[in-house]
């Protein structure tokens, strides 16, 4: 059966497995097309690339199911799938109440740790201006343990899911980014429901076949 | 008509013999309260007023209405969780804890006399101790060994005492062994879990273990999260000690 989604998705980059993951829960079936940085003939800045995706960025995804229907940003996907495959809200919330919960977390993911992780990564890894004051970085990081704080002091009020008390799109927002922590050169330690609640997403058979799916595009 | 007595059930959240005391109160109906006791952290109280044990779980029965954390004198006080659970299935027969007819209650006494001399321990020194994979397996096998071709719990299609003994057990090594989370061999634990929910060799086990987790008692006493959280904070504190020796 030739597959219903193309997820373009780049090596081992946080935002593309979210979509993948929801794609598995779901089972439906998508390939996954590697892109590369720049502007050749796989990469993200070509005009080709462009006109799918305006802001050359992964992910974004083709529906087959729906006229070749584009949709980019990792949150837009999520909720487009939820709404195109998850009829019963399983996954995004059953009505207007439990849909804005699960919204003000995957939100919070988008708005939150995305960039913020992210520009610690950046700051690491990237920058190139070197021997940087550390407030630079700094700043990042304390940002991201306040946001870990949030997350943990949620997860003791909680239990075992951010929204809902199921596993939902906020969780799969969320556990790509968490997955990546020693990039951003943070520490843990100090968030041990976190810690746990990463355990238990990664031991899901929806996500260890998201990831393992995501690795045959290199 | 039986009066409605206080009951007050000592508990931690993470107690897997505590979690029997919370399961069979919950299948019973009866009206109780729960008290947490921190076990890092134990109230003076808990030993002297309580349990001489110092141990969860314990219940206070009968006596004036009290705060929990001032239990009466006048009070009953129980501990040992089977012997709680069998209480619990004698004083409230409605809850058919405990059916009545000898046969029955002949195996679901087997079922969990072998879950307490053999998964307890084979469960909690692979996890937390030395144990081996193959102990552990051998445990299980006698496990599945008892349960009947055709029905749905330990004993019968009904859920018995013998499912609330084996319940918090098979809970938590379902949930360590899919996290890889103990003290082995990074990986083992995985090994296990695979073999344990696919093929053949343990497919009427997995469909119990399927069947406890589906229990609404079970369910509202399995904190998976916190649960997780405990266990590899006392895997990572056993790792350290191994290597201070």
């Amino acid at each position: 059966m030739a597959p219903q989604i193309t997820l373009f998705v780049h090596g081992k980059t946080p935002n593309p497995p979210k979509v993948a993951i929801l794609l598995e829960e779901l089972g439906i079936e998508y390939a996954v097309e590697n892109k590369v940085f720049g502007d050749g003939p796989d990469g993200v800045k070509n005009p080709a690339y462009l006109k799918i995706n305006p802001n050359g960025r992964i992910p974004a995804i083709i529906d087959h199911s729906n006229n070749d229907k584009i949709v980019w940003e990792s949150g837009a996907i999520l909720l487009y799938l939820a709404e195109r495959f998850d009829k019963a809200g399983k996954f995004v919330g059953k009505d207007i109440n439990e849909r804005a919960q699960v919204y003000e977390w995957l939100f919070y993911q988008v708005s939150g740790l995305g960039p913020t992780q992210g520009q610690a990564n950046w700051f690491i890894h990237y920058h190139p201006v070197k021997d940087l004051h550390p407030s630079v970085l700094e700043r990042y990081q304390n940002e991201a343990y306040r946001i870990y704080g949030v997350l943990e002091k949620r997860l003791e009020g909680e239990g075992d899911w951010l929204a809902l008390k199921r596993f939902t799109v906020a969780d799969m927002a969320f556990y790509p980014w968490i997955l990546l922590y020693e990039v951003a050169k943070l520490d843990l330690s100090k968030f041990p429901k976190v810690q746990a609640y990463f355990k238990r997403i990664q031991a899901l058979p929806s996500v260890e076949k998201a990831y393992a799916k995501l690795a045959t595009a290199h | 008509m039986t009066a409605v007595v206080p009951i007050t059930l000592y508990t931690c959240n993470i107690c897997p013999y505590a979690a029997r005391a919370q399961i069979a109160l919950r299948e019973s109906g009866a009206k109780f309260r729960e008290y947490e006791i921190d076990l890092q952290n134990k109230p003076t109280w808990y030993q002297p007023k309580v349990n001489p044990a110092s141990k969860v779980p314990a219940i206070a029965v009968g006596g004036p209405e009290v705060p929990a954390d001032q239990p009466s004198s006048e009070s009953i006080k129980l501990r040992e969780s089977l012997a709680i659970i069998e209480w619990v299935a004698d004083q409230f027969p409605q809850s058919a804890l405990l059916p009545k007819d000898p046969l029955s209650r002949y195996r679901i006494r087997l079922f969990t006399e072998t879950v307490s001399s053999s998964l307890v321990p084979a469960y909690t020194a692979f996890i937390f101790r030395e144990g081996t994979g193959e102990a552990l397996i051998k445990a299980l096998e006698s496990v599945q060994a008892l349960l009947p071709e055709d029905a749905k719990y330990a004993v019968s299609n009904e859920f018995t005492n013998a499912d609330v003994a084996a319940a918090p057990f098979l809970g938590r090594l379902e949930l360590l062994l899919r996290t890889d989370t103990g003290v082995f061999a990074p990986g083992e634990g995985k090994k296990l879990h695979e073999l344990l929910s696919t093929g053949s060799k343990f497919k009427k086990l997995w469909s119990y273990i399927q069947a406890l987790k589906e229990r609404e008692s079970f369910k509202e006493t399995f904190l998976e999260n916190d649960l997780l959280e405990r266990a590899l904070k006392r895997v990572e504190a056993t790792k350290k000690d191994k290597e201070t020796k």
